[in-house]
């Protein structure tokens, strides 16, 4: 009986102090039962294979013992939608706030790359150690079986009113985020908070007009605004779209004012000939043509979508169209 | 995935209805070997990992008294409804027979 005595060492090691001597002996008593009955049926002992049929059948000694336990939950029934309402929180009030307030602190510093990337990490630390508190929290009240009043007391009049928000109006938060950050990114570079190295030999000529300098600034930090906005009111409203209406509407127009100087830059490049150097010109202006080109597509049915929204008609579900024109649903 | 959904339906069926069945069979005195036999003689197996796990929660709610006792040579523990799980049982098979009815009804 040597495996039998194993396999209940084994269980006996996972069980709580005070109930080992009590559950090993009831349970040793039941498998040696099964056995006795087993080897009176056969009229021989049981083989090593047939106690371990015995004990196999019995579950391993983990999930034997974990039957056991008082607490089979981490955090049970009445914590648990609590517990994932905080996570939310983090994910989405939380988390956001960090990031933005980290990656705006770090544009205005030396070395703002470096700080930034820093910044991401901290705020990827503090979300997660944020998390780390709330589920030890949740796992004390659920230990402590402490009694939430309030799922008892309460009164469906005294509900929040909350927005009832068609799906087809819903700002997915992930846009908000990825337009935040985009935007943030982009003035950076436009305000010169943020150098991109440039390579030693390169030099622009004929630099984008300085009166895009002021409306692009405007455009963007506007830009920037509303999907801050639409973080913490992820929903569309006919006042919101039509302030859109209006972004969409300059950033065309600034989109056709750029198109009509172009080319935009002309190069010097030591050590290579004016025939390479027009080539490389033609090339570069022409990527980036077609770069504001394409915006402006986006931009005039991304203008096509909220105007429908801001009349109070559902967009276009075309993919496509949606993807230009802001995702429509979650 | 069927075969799935209906083991874990089919287990959460018996899940209330064993509980009635140990209670109904410890109206007499036996032993956790013994209670499990009857119940898989009933049509109502009960792995061990199950039924002393269950049998500790009950007795510690108070629907039964244990002692240990030498039988055959062996120490065994004894299971019984207490007095106060004597009436539980009526309370609960009044209700199972309701449910049933209503079922058979809807059924």
């Amino acid at each position: 009986m040597e495996i039998l005595d194993r396999y209940l060492n084994f269980i006996r090691l996972l069980l709580p102090r005070a109930k080992q001597q009590d559950i090993i002996a009831e349970l040793s008593e039941d498998l040696r039962g099964q056995m006795a009955d087993q080897e009176a049926e056969l009229g021989r002992p049981l083989n090593q294979a047939e106690i371990e049929a015995v004990l196999k059948r019995c579950g391993h000694p983990l999930m034997v013992a974990a039957r056991y336990q008082s607490q089979q939950a981490l955090i049970g029934v009445p914590f648990y939608p609590l517990y994932i309402f905080a996570l939310k929180l983090v994910q989405w009030v939380l988390f956001p706030l960090l990031l933005v307030v980290g990656v705006a602190v770090a544009l205005f510093r030396v070395h703002p790359f470096l700080n930034m990337a820093g910044a991401i990490g901290d705020a990827i630390a503090s979300a997660l150690y944020m998390v780390g508190l709330i589920t030890v929290i949740f796992i004390v009240l659920e230990r402590l079986q402490v009694k939430l009043s309030f799922l008892d007391d309460w009164k469906p009049s005294e509900l929040p009113k909350l927005p009832v928000v068609p799906d087809q109006k819903l700002i997915p938060r992930s846009d908000s985020i990825g337009g935040f950050i985009g935007c943030a990114a982009f003035l950076s570079w436009w305000t010169g908070i943020l150098h991109i190295p440039q390579t030693p030999k390169l030099e622009f000529l004929n630099p984008i007009p300085a009166d895009f300098f002021w409306p692009v600034l405007a455009l963007f930090a506007a830009e920037m605004a509303l999907h801050a906005v639409n973080l913490f009111l992820p929903w569309w409203t006919r006042r919101r779209a039509a302030v859109r209406v209006l972004f969409d509407v300059c950033a065309l127009a600034l989109s056709v004012a750029l198109m009509r100087v172009w080319p935009w830059f002309a190069f010097t490049l030591q050590g290579v000939s004016p025939d390479k150097l027009a080539q490389v010109e033609q090339i570069v202006n022409l990527t980036l043509y077609l770069c504001v080109l394409g915006t402006g597509l986006g931009y005039g049915i991304r203008l096509l979508q909220d105007m429908r929204r801001a009349l109070g008609k559902a967009p276009f579900a075309n993919p496509l169209v949606s993807w230009f024109g802001g995702a429509q649903s979650r | 995935m069927g075969t799935d959904a209906f083991e874990n339906l089919r287990l959460e069926l018996r899940r209330g209805s064993l509980i009635l069945a140990v209670l109904a069979e410890l109206r007499q005195e036996q032993y956790g070997y013994t209670l499990r036999k009857a119940l898989g003689q009933h049509g109502l197996a009960i792995d061990e990992g199950t039924l002393y796990p269950l049998l500790r929660r009950l007795e510690t709610q108070g629907l039964l008294q244990s002692q240990w006792r030498e039988e055959d040579k062996r120490n065994k523990r004894f299971y019984q409804l207490s007095p106060e799980g004597i009436q539980i049982l009526e309370q609960l098979s009044a209700e199972w027979h309701a449910i049933n009815s209503s079922l058979d009804q809807i059924l």
